[in-house]
């Protein structure tokens, strides 16, 4: 079989970073195709190299033999299809709608037959509209066609995603993340449709996918490309690639991060990921003071309640996670703690103060602080000056802001040569640290984190558990939220599980990810039937 | 032949079917569209009521007739900004160009008016179009500056014009006339605004939720996502311009005949700032029910109070406030869940 894909030595700078330096990548008609390398390898400049959003210096690139066209338009017309790693949706569009955007290509009907609704455009949208229920339907997509996307938790709108992508019935499939923050089910059913998608006697279509999901990718791709600092490594099988010693030097890490990787697919992976991390938990001294206490707090958007009734205390010093899937009300929760949206029953005392009807800065200058899901640095701003940003209101004096950003400096190293960069060009584990030190430099008694481990790299990743563990021993409480936490179970203090706006159950944090592996088992059924169960566990 | 004139000059609704002519199976086409939509069935009744007006005093069907002109102009706004996302201060360059073009065409050129109409509107489209591939690579304010620029030269050309535009006291409309009917009357061309009005409405909602309309709205969200659908978002943008351009124009035609004059003045900038007022609040989520509630809301309903002097001003100022406040997000965003609600 040939190759559908063949780009030869390209290369991307910048300003003096090399992003992309001679890279190389050859995938075969109908084979998946891996990459994967440390944050910062080039992976993403890699695809967007490929469907002409950044231009390559030097090198070219051939697709099914012909030389790659110029704009992305023609790109997706000549037959690549791709997702973004962050969400890219059409928000004002439903569900359906926008998976029939994929079909923009293949539809004629002009302006005229679209304001008269003539025959064509008429028999056209019915087809497109059964070909997107279908895709819907086969990446397992239970909500209504016409949902506003909006509307949809993150899991679902990756699915809508995917089924775009493959709506369009590209020659190729480029995936950047398609697993980062789905469920462990949902990872395999992403798995089995990925494996399905080459029936018999169908012109193929070759899958290109970045992931951080070593387990996942392994287990699923034919061939395996790594690459380090813009330069390939090696290409090769996933057995091959597995046992190099530069992938495990710059990528895999030791013994931790395996385990650390291996917790992104939960079922059996994750109780031997527990035990596998050697640093134990926090263990805050009995005598530590409550920081936070939370009662019967309810709060969602409009009128919908997205959590019911929790209760949650926090002592100083601690670090508790709270696990659940997407859509069970973990970012809703944190929300609520700082402020946004505002809880409509129930109390939040911090310190001893009622703060649920203080505004989202008394609650920050009061000492709770957030790294949100999507990170919230400001992309056109440099390093430096998003520091400067988050210390305002602080009124710091020239001197005293130096000190602390050197602060931060110490702690976040690989900031420190990146100053003078705009935050939107960092990779992303750069920007995790960033995110931190934006929040870290306001000195906060109270950490929240939402879904700090998604698109890190296992080696970055084992670096966020260690900077977690320095936080908390500085005496600073920390919150995390998060899907996947058997890379930071092991050394939390508590476990909270939430499931639907509530918590089902709390307790020793390895207890807890086996309740919620019984969870997983049993999605789909009876909330109150896993309560049962996990209760009677 | 005295009878059968003045019965003609009564019943307003015949001369609706003129344009519409042989392509009946397209207008039925659009009627079965169109029963289906709460919003089409509004209109129907809009339309019943245009042909009641017949009766009405001329102020308020003139009235009646602006109205349509109006709401024509927000609906083709509220697809170039809410659904192509694009900012333009052109809207008034656009009227100006159609109540001054079929003016020219009818008296320089000695076109018929039945061929002056399309020719300007065909013309309105190209210019728009033109204007959209020029200003392709910008946006936001940018874009709203190099229109608002286009304005201020027409304006001036307008008024330096001559003969040919009357310079500052502009054109006065001549008598209009078509085959088989007595002379036409701004009352006559009150009721085709609203007839035409409807057809843009049902055309334009169509457009909408049209392969082209999703194109704009996903182009106008992720340019890089919509761009991976194969959508050419450069295309997408000079066609939105394009169709804008030629809807507003025909509403400038139509705001020509109505007041019998055209002046310079009329399409000053304070008119494609209304305009955008109405836009915003009527919503830019892409539904274009809220375009069609603004400028009833914005413009009939302050007309009619009037006579009430500097209140007019007053009852302006608030309902703009109050919408703004307790709908933020544009009328259409409180409307459209709820038509969705009574079409299921």
């Amino acid at each position: 079989m040939g190759f559908i894909l063949q780009a030869t030595n390209l290369s991307v700078a910048f300003g003096g970073v090399m992003a992309l330096d001679g890279f190389s990548l050859n995938v075969e008609e109908g084979e998946i195709h891996g990459v994967i390398g440390p944050n910062g390898a080039g992976k993403t400049t890699a695809i967007n190299v490929l469907t002409g959003f950044i231009r390559s210096s030097s090198g070219s690139v051939q697709f099914a033999g012909q030389p790659l066209p110029t704009s992305p338009y023609l790109i997706a017309r000549a037959g690549i299809a791709r997702t973004f790693q962050a969400s890219a949706i059409f928000p004002d569009l439903s569900a359906g709608e926008n998976v029939m955007c994929a079909g923009h290509r293949w539809t004629r009907a002009g302006l005229l037959r679209c304001i008269l609704q003539t025959s064509l455009a008429r028999t056209e949208e019915e087809a497109l509209r059964t070909s997107a229920q279908g895709w819907l339907d086969r990446v397992g997509f239970k909500a209504h066609f016409d949902t506003p996307m909006k509307a949809l938790p993150f899991g679902d709108q990756r699915k809508v995603e995917i089924a775009r992508a493959l709506m369009a019935r590209p020659r190729i499939l480029l995936l950047d993340e398609p697993t980062a923050g789905l469920t462990g089910d949902e990872v395999q059913l992403i798995a089995q449709l990925l494996k399905s998608i080459n029936p018999a006697g169908e012109q193929p279509i070759s899958v290109l996918i970045i992931e951080h999901n070593v387990p996942f990718i392994f287990g699923l791709c034919d061939r395996v490309t790594a690459l380090d600092n813009g330069k390939n490594i090696d290409t090769g099988t996933p057995a091959e690639i597995r046992q190099h010693k530069k992938v495990i030097s710059s990528y895999l890490g030791g013994e931790a991060a395996g385990a650390a990787a291996a917790s992104a697919v939960p079922p059996a992976a994750a109780e031997t990921a527990v035990s596998a991390v050697a640093t134990g938990p926090a263990t805050p001294s009995a005598a530590a003071p409550t920081i936070l206490e939370a009662r019967g707090i309810e709060a969602g958007y409009g009128r919908i309640k997205v959590i019911r009734n929790l209760d949650l205390t926090l002592k100083q010093g601690e670090l508790i996670v709270v696990c659940g899937r997407n859509g069970a009300g973990k970012s809703t929760l944190l929300n609520a703690l700082v402020g946004n949206p505002r809880i409509s029953a129930g109390q939040v005392h911090w310190m001893g103060q009622r703060i649920d009807h203080l505004s989202v800065s008394q609650i920050v200058r009061a000492g709770i602080a957030l790294v949100p899901q999507e990170r919230g640095v400001i992309a056109e701003q440099s390093v430096d000056a998003n520091l400067r940003l988050a210390s305002i209101g602080l009124k710091l004096s020239a001197k005293d802001f130096v000190v602390r950003r050197d602060e931060m400096m110490e702690r976040f190293p690989k900031l420190k040569v990146r100053q003078q960069q705009l935050a939107g060009t960092l990779s992303g584990g750069e920007r995790q640290m960033l995110a931190l030190a934006k929040v870290l430099i306001r000195r906060p008694k109270l950490l929240l984190m939402d879904e700090p481990s998604i698109g890190l790299a296992p080696t970055i990743l084992e670096g966020l558990q260690a900077m977690i563990g320095v936080i908390v021993r500085d005496g600073i409480a920390v919150l995390v939220a998060e899907q996947n936490v058997a890379w930071i179970a092991a050394q939390a203090t508590r476990a909270y599980l939430l499931e639907s706006g509530q918590f089902v159950a709390q307790g020793r944090p390895d207890e807890i990810i086996r309740r919620e592996q019984l969870i997983e088992s049993f999605l789909g059924k009876d909330v109150d039937a896993v309560r049962v169960a996990t209760t009677t566990n | 032949m005295a009878a059968w004139r003045s019965l003609m000059s009564k019943c307003h609704l015949l001369t609706l079917l003129i344009p519409l002519g042989g392509r009946t199976r397209y207008v039925l086409g659009l009627g079965a569209h169109f029963s289906k939509h709460p919003v089409a069935c509004t209109l129907v009744l809009a339309l019943v009521l245009a042909v009641l007006s017949a009766f009405l005093p001329s102020y308020r069907l003139f009235l009646v007739g602006q109205l349509a002109v109006v709401i024509m102009v927000t609906v083709a706004l509220t697809v170039l900004m809410g659904g192509a996302g694009l900012l333009a201060l052109s809207s008034a360059a656009f009227m100006a160009f159609g109540a001054y073009g079929a003016v020219i065409a009818v008296i320089n050129l000695q076109l018929p008016v039945l061929v002056a109409i399309p020719l300007v509107v065909i013309c309105g489209g190209l210019l728009g179009g033109i204007l959209g591939f020029v200003t392709l690579r910008m946006s936001g304010f940018y874009l709203a500056i190099a229109t608002l620029g286009l304005l201020q030269v027409l304006l001036v050309g307008l008024k330096r014009g001559g003969t040919l535009t009357g310079g500052g006291y502009g054109l006065v409309v001549p008598p209009l006339t078509v085959p088989f009917l007595p002379p036409l009357t701004p009352e006559h061309w009150a009721v085709v605004s609203v007839a035409l009005m409807v057809l843009i409405i049902g055309g334009s909602i169509n457009l909408m939720r049209s392969r082209i309309g999703r194109a704009w709205l996903a182009g106008r969200d992720n340019e890089p996502a919509a761009q991976m659908q194969g959508i050419s978002v450069s295309h997408m943008k000079i066609l939105a311009f394009a169709f804008s351009s030629a809807v507003i124009s025909l509403a400038g035609v139509l705001h020509g005949f109505l007041l019998g004059v055209t002046n310079p003045n009329a399409y000053l900038v304070n008119l494609s700032i209304f305009h955008i007022t109405l836009v915003v609040v009527g919503g830019m989520t892409g539904s274009l029910a809220g375009a069609v509630v603004s400028p009833v809301i914005l413009y009939f309903l302050p007309e009619i109070f009037s006579a009430l002097g500097e209140w007019r001003d007053f009852f302006y100022g608030t309902v703009l406030l109050l919408t703004l406040v307790f709908m933020p997000m544009g009328i259409a965003s409180k409307l459209a869940p709820l038509l969705r609600r009574l079409r299921s």
